[in-house]
């Protein structure tokens, strides 16, 4: 019977801070679009918690201004289909055409 | 009757000149009046574009009235508001204070990338 492997100790990441809490901003207004726009995607999605670091108070705090000034028309629900430029088109593909 | 406070944000047609669309308002001010609710306060915003169209428009007059009122009249008004043709929009939120809330939106027209700067500066980025 083979010893069971011992997993290796995970390193921990770096603990992570709320971005607003270090900045001091506890109120967020839904008609302050400036701040808001940091926390959507460029097709106005909002950006979620995992990626955005952001406390879970902060978080609520944002997605609810957010969806109100979406209301109010400050921001847009969705902006389509975002075209791409032509060199995001991956190299690997352009070649395999080109051989065939 | 316990009353409330509010803010109502209202959308109006561009094509409206400045008189036209303060003369909208003191009618929609009246009629809250008669139902003895109350506006204490207004702020201007301007001709601003809007994110989406509306109506088939893309701006709008924004304007922004402070009141206190309960359910009753916040249900008139809003069908009024509906029925009018020259409010392409309206959005009615619930506030704690006026005054802080007149101040709030005062400073932030005045520097409108006052927190968004700060934020920036913090993280470094």
């Amino acid at each position: 019977m083979s010893k069971k492997k011992k997993h290796p100790i995970k390193e921990r990441a770096p603990k992570r801070y709320c971005v607003l809490r270090q900045a001091g901003i506890e109120k967020i207004n839904y008609k302050d679009i400036e701040i808001l726009k940091l926390f959507i995607t460029e097709k106005g999605k909002i950006i979620p918690r995992r990626i955005s670091g952001l406390s879970a108070r902060s978080q609520t705090r944002i997605t609810t201004a957010i969806k109100q000034a979406r209301n109010v028309a400050l921001l847009s629900f969705s902006l389509g289909y975002v075209p791409q430029e032509e060199s995001h088109e991956t190299p690997s593909t352009t070649q395999y055409k080109d051989s065939k | 009757m316990s009353l409330q406070n509010y803010e109502v944000v209202m959308m109006t047609d561009i094509a409206l000149t400045d008189e036209e669309n303060q003369k909208l308002l003191e009618k929609y001010k009246e009629i809250i009046a008669k139902q003895n609710g109350k506006v204490v306060d207004e702020c201007p915003w301007g001709r601003r574009k809007l994110a989406y169209e509306v109506k088939k428009k893309t701006h709008a007059i924004y304007h922004i009235l402070y009141m206190e009122a309960n359910g009753e009249i916040i249900e008139t008004f809003s069908k009024l508001l509906g029925y009018d043709e020259n409010v392409l929009k309206y959005f009615i939120i619930g506030i704690d204070d006026i005054q802080k809330a007149k101040d709030e939106f005062e400073a932030l027209k005045a520097n409108p990338t006052k927190n968004s700067e700060l934020l920036t500066e913090t993280v470094g980025a």
